[in-house]
């Protein structure tokens, strides 16, 4: 069989046939659908998303503990390198220890926001 | 949504009320072909196709065009179907009756769609989607799940076929 028959045997079997929209048919979908819970992501994104959360939380304390880890090594050197009379006035040192512990205790302490 | 690649899948009830709007009537034709035109049954498959399509359209990566996509999914269901009632399906002989009065072409096109559906189903589905739901065999052999090796293969086979099946006929009969 050359090109022109084969051409002419496609041209026999494409004749389509329209089935037109039905607005009957999407309401009887439609009311199905509304029965059915509401389809959720699979669980392999909810996995993505859940190792995402960890994640920037895991960053999150990490961050909180370099801030305290500075804060502590720099008191230890204004310490340090403060003369023998400024620490002995009334007070400086539980002033600098109050400090201290604050920002160590919100820097460990205080949840992740996200 | 649209039938887009780029377009990302619309998780709302709203959103899929315009893809069944949008794609029933490819899907429902589609399945009219596939079950030889039992019209109440193809709408059956056709409505369990987009229940099926909402409840899995988180899956539904873009990949693919929307229209694929849903004829994929009809196609399995109509697998399925026939898996669960093995008794074949034909076209009525009173059709034939009516088709013949109606003049040489639609009895042509009735002896088209008996030929047709003497065909192996394999390759009586990759006539259907390749020329009657006009897709090119690359969409055709996804919405198969065939490599498109296997559906050139079936098209051949089927088209080879269908010329003895239709032994009579010759191009210059065509009215």
């Amino acid at each position: 069989m050359n090109d022109s028959d084969d051409d002419a045997l496609e041209a026999l079997l494409f004749r389509p046939v329209v089935v037109l929209p039905d607005a009957g048919f999407t309401a009887a979908v439609m009311a199905r659908m509304q029965a059915l819970p509401a389809p959720y992501p699979p669980a392999s994104a909810r996995a993505r998303l859940d190792g995402l959360r960890a994640s920037a939380q895991r960053e999150a304390r990490l961050q909180r503990r370099a801030v305290a880890g500075g804060t502590l090594l720099a008191v230890l050197i204004a310490v340090a390198g403060a003369p023998t009379d400024a620490l002995a006035q009334p007070g400086a040192l539980a002033l600098g220890l109050t400090v201290t512990g604050l920002v160590l205790a919100w820097s460990l302490l205080r949840e992740p926001l996200a | 949504m649209t039938d887009s690649r780029a377009d990302a899948p619309v998780l709302s009830p709203a959103g899929f009320e315009t893809v069944v709007r949008e794609h029933q009537s490819r899907v429902r034709q589609q399945l009219r072909r596939l079950t030889r035109g039992d019209a109440a049954l193809a709408d059956d498959l056709a409505q369990e196709t987009f229940i099926q399509a909402w409840q899995h359209l988180a899956a539904f990566r873009g990949q693919a065009q929307v229209s694929t996509w849903l004829y994929r999914i009809a196609y399995r269901q109509f697998l399925m179907h026939r898996r669960s009632t093995p008794a074949t399906l034909s076209i009525d002989d009173d059709s034939l009756a009516v088709a013949a009065e109606e003049g040489p072409d639609a009895a042509l096109q009735r002896d088209v769609e008996r030929a047709l559906d003497r065909l192996p189903e394999p390759e009586r589905a990759a006539l259907i989607h390749c020329f009657q739901l006009d897709l090119s065999h690359a969409e055709a052999a996804e919405v198969l799940g065939w490599p498109l090796g296997t559906l050139k293969s079936h098209v051949a086979r089927g088209k080879a076929r269908l010329r003895v099946h239709l032994g009579a006929w010759h191009p210059g009969a065509l009215p």
